[in-house]
């Protein structure tokens, strides 16, 4: 176990993000997640707040601290990664609402694979309304809790990878008339194959990690592929097609058109992130149940448990409001 | 086309660092100033000052506003006149970009600020040809990055017109005609495209 010993400001901020928040997961004496606090060591506000952060200081030195994981996880581009109980339930709402709206276009768009399987002979049989049903019923059993196995979430990030592969090569082929509705889908998949592939690369990370010799990946050997994906998604050649759909389909000023198509651009860029940011965590973390913990945990029950500690080391009331305002920032 | 709409459109778009930037560009250099400073001219003053000027330009040629708007819209379609691949069946996409350019230039009452999408689309088609002024292109890049300003105006110094191509094609010595006055609007232009334009997060 290794400690670090903060004597002031300046020694922390090695360990910010480019926020310049430094993040922090404390474990209590049995290694489970106790608390998570977010600091700002913002240098506009330093002269105001210097004493709270020695206060901060002080009780940081009396926890013990994974220097490793504390290291690793300020590394991480995105801080809302970290609050993921609250980003699993803003997906199934999103995804509620996408759901719906799908699940209306989904029968022209397997019309669409139909027409193109017979006109250039692909043997497929993956249907977009299959990957649709199998990613709910996987949201589903995450909810319940129940299991939904390492298998079987790689079928369906295979499933999604198939049909997303399908789907980018008719929209760049201009061989459809309903080109924007093959968009909406194109980006719809894009975001269940990263929810999916996030919530796969755990299950396998921890279930195999041990098993896996020193020196190979401790990734699934596809993983490259699946996250390729992503990146043709906004290749030249795809992005030039979304800027002929705005202008020439949808009739968009070139203004509304740019907002259009790097707003897409932006989109699907987020989401490889949010792929590799998860990554990052997971090798970062290295431990499941703190993963779990913290990927489990809402801002609410992070705030309480601050709460909670602050009581126990004595810090007072006063002081823990000061910490907080800061903490939220 | 008013020119105090167009001078007004074009500064209010524009931030503080982007105004200053225009400014410069066209100032002395194109603008001609005779006992003042550039440093001198806030957005107000320069308003009245390339006013003043575009005003100078009609009557030396005794052409209204409109008509001189007219020559810039004129002069930039036929940058990239021939240089365009056409194909009947399989039109190429510079080809749909350009049939859209000449559409919207000739139903102009259809869209306000048509000028603005007509010359996004002409800027993008003319830096693709410049450097492979022998070819046809069959593609361009559409992104507002691909337009560099003093890139554009260098390669326009450069454009040649006449039986054997020996005569410039913008003849920009004389600040009061018409020439020099197509350069003053194409850089209002440019400046206008950079000032709306759309920033990703990446």
């Amino acid at each position: 176990m290794e400690y670090i010993i903060v004597n002031s400001i300046d020694q922390l901020r090695k360990y910010t993000n480019d926020k310049n928040l430094l993040e922090i997961v404390i474990r209590d004496g049995k290694k489970r997640y106790k608390t998570f606090i977010n600091v700002t060591l913002d240098k506009l506000r330093e002269a105001e707040e210097t004493e709270k952060l020695k206060e901060m200081c002080e009780y940081l030195n009396n926890t013990e601290i994974t220097k490793n994981a504390l290291y690793n996880i300020a590394k991480l581009e995105k801080f809302n990664i970290l609050l993921g109980g609250a980003d699993f339930v803003v997906s199934t709402v999103g995804f509620a609402i996408m759901y719906k709206k799908l699940n209306v276009i989904s029968a022209r768009i397997d019309e669409v694979f139909h027409n193109v399987r017979e006109g250039e002979s692909i043997r497929s049989t993956y249907e977009f309304k299959k990957v649709l049903s199998e990613y709910k019923n996987m949201l589903d059993c995450r909810k319940k809790q129940k299991k939904y196995s390492e298998d079987k979430m790689r079928e369906l990030v295979d499933m999604e990878y198939n049909v997303l592969n399908l789907l980018k090569d008719i929209f760049i082929s201009h061989i459809t008339n309903d080109a924007d509705d093959v968009l909406a889908c194109v980006v719809a998949l894009a975001e269940m194959l990263s929810v999916s592939l996030r919530y796969f690369d755990e299950e396998y990370y921890f279930r195999n990690k041990d098993s896996i010799k020193d020196g190979h990946s401790r990734w699934h050997e596809s993983h490259d592929d699946w996250i390729g994906i992503i990146d043709e998604l906004v290749s030249d050649r795809f992005v030039k097609a979304v800027q002929d759909l705005g202008i020439f389909e949808l009739g968009l000023t070139t203004r509304e058109n740019d907002i259009f198509y790097i707003g897409y651009i932006d989109k699907i860029k987020t989401l490889k992130q949010s792929v590799e940011d998860n990554q990052a965590l997971i090798e970062g973390v290295d431990d499941e149940e703190l993963f779990l913990n913290i990927m489990n945990e809402g801002i609410e029950i992070v705030k309480q448990s601050i709460e909670e500690d602050i009581k126990v080391i004595g810090l007072s009331s006063e002081m823990y409001k000061d910490a907080m305002a800061i903490a939220v920032a | 086309m008013k020119r105090l709409d167009f001078v007004e459109t074009v500064n209010d778009s524009l931030s503080e660092e982007l105004f200053v930037e225009m400014k410069d560009a066209l100032l002395e250099k194109y603008v001609p100033l005779y006992a003042t400073s550039k440093d001198i001219y806030n957005r107000f003053f320069f308003t009245e000052k390339i006013c003043d000027y575009f005003k100078k330009v009609e009557i030396n040629t005794g052409k209204s506003f409109n008509k001189l708007f007219e020559q810039y819209v004129t002069d930039m379609f036929s940058l990239v006149d021939n240089r365009i691949k056409y194909q009947k069946n399989n039109p190429t996409r510079a080809q749909k970009y350009h049939e859209k350019a000449a559409s919207l230039k000739k139903n102009r009452q259809e869209q306000e600020k048509w000028w603005v999408d007509f010359s996004r689309i002409i800027l993008c088609l003319y830096v693709a040809t410049v450097g492979r002024e022998d070819e046809k292109i069959d593609d361009f890049e559409f992104s507002l990055d691909t337009i560099n300003v003093d890139d554009v105006l260098q390669a326009l110094q450069k454009e040649k017109e006449g039986p054997l191509l020996k005569w410039a094609k913008f003849d920009t010595k004389k600040p009061y005609e018409s020439d020099r006055c197509t350069f003053v609007i194409l850089i209002m232009v440019l400046y206008y495209l950079k000032g709306n334009s759309v920033e990703g997060e990446f």
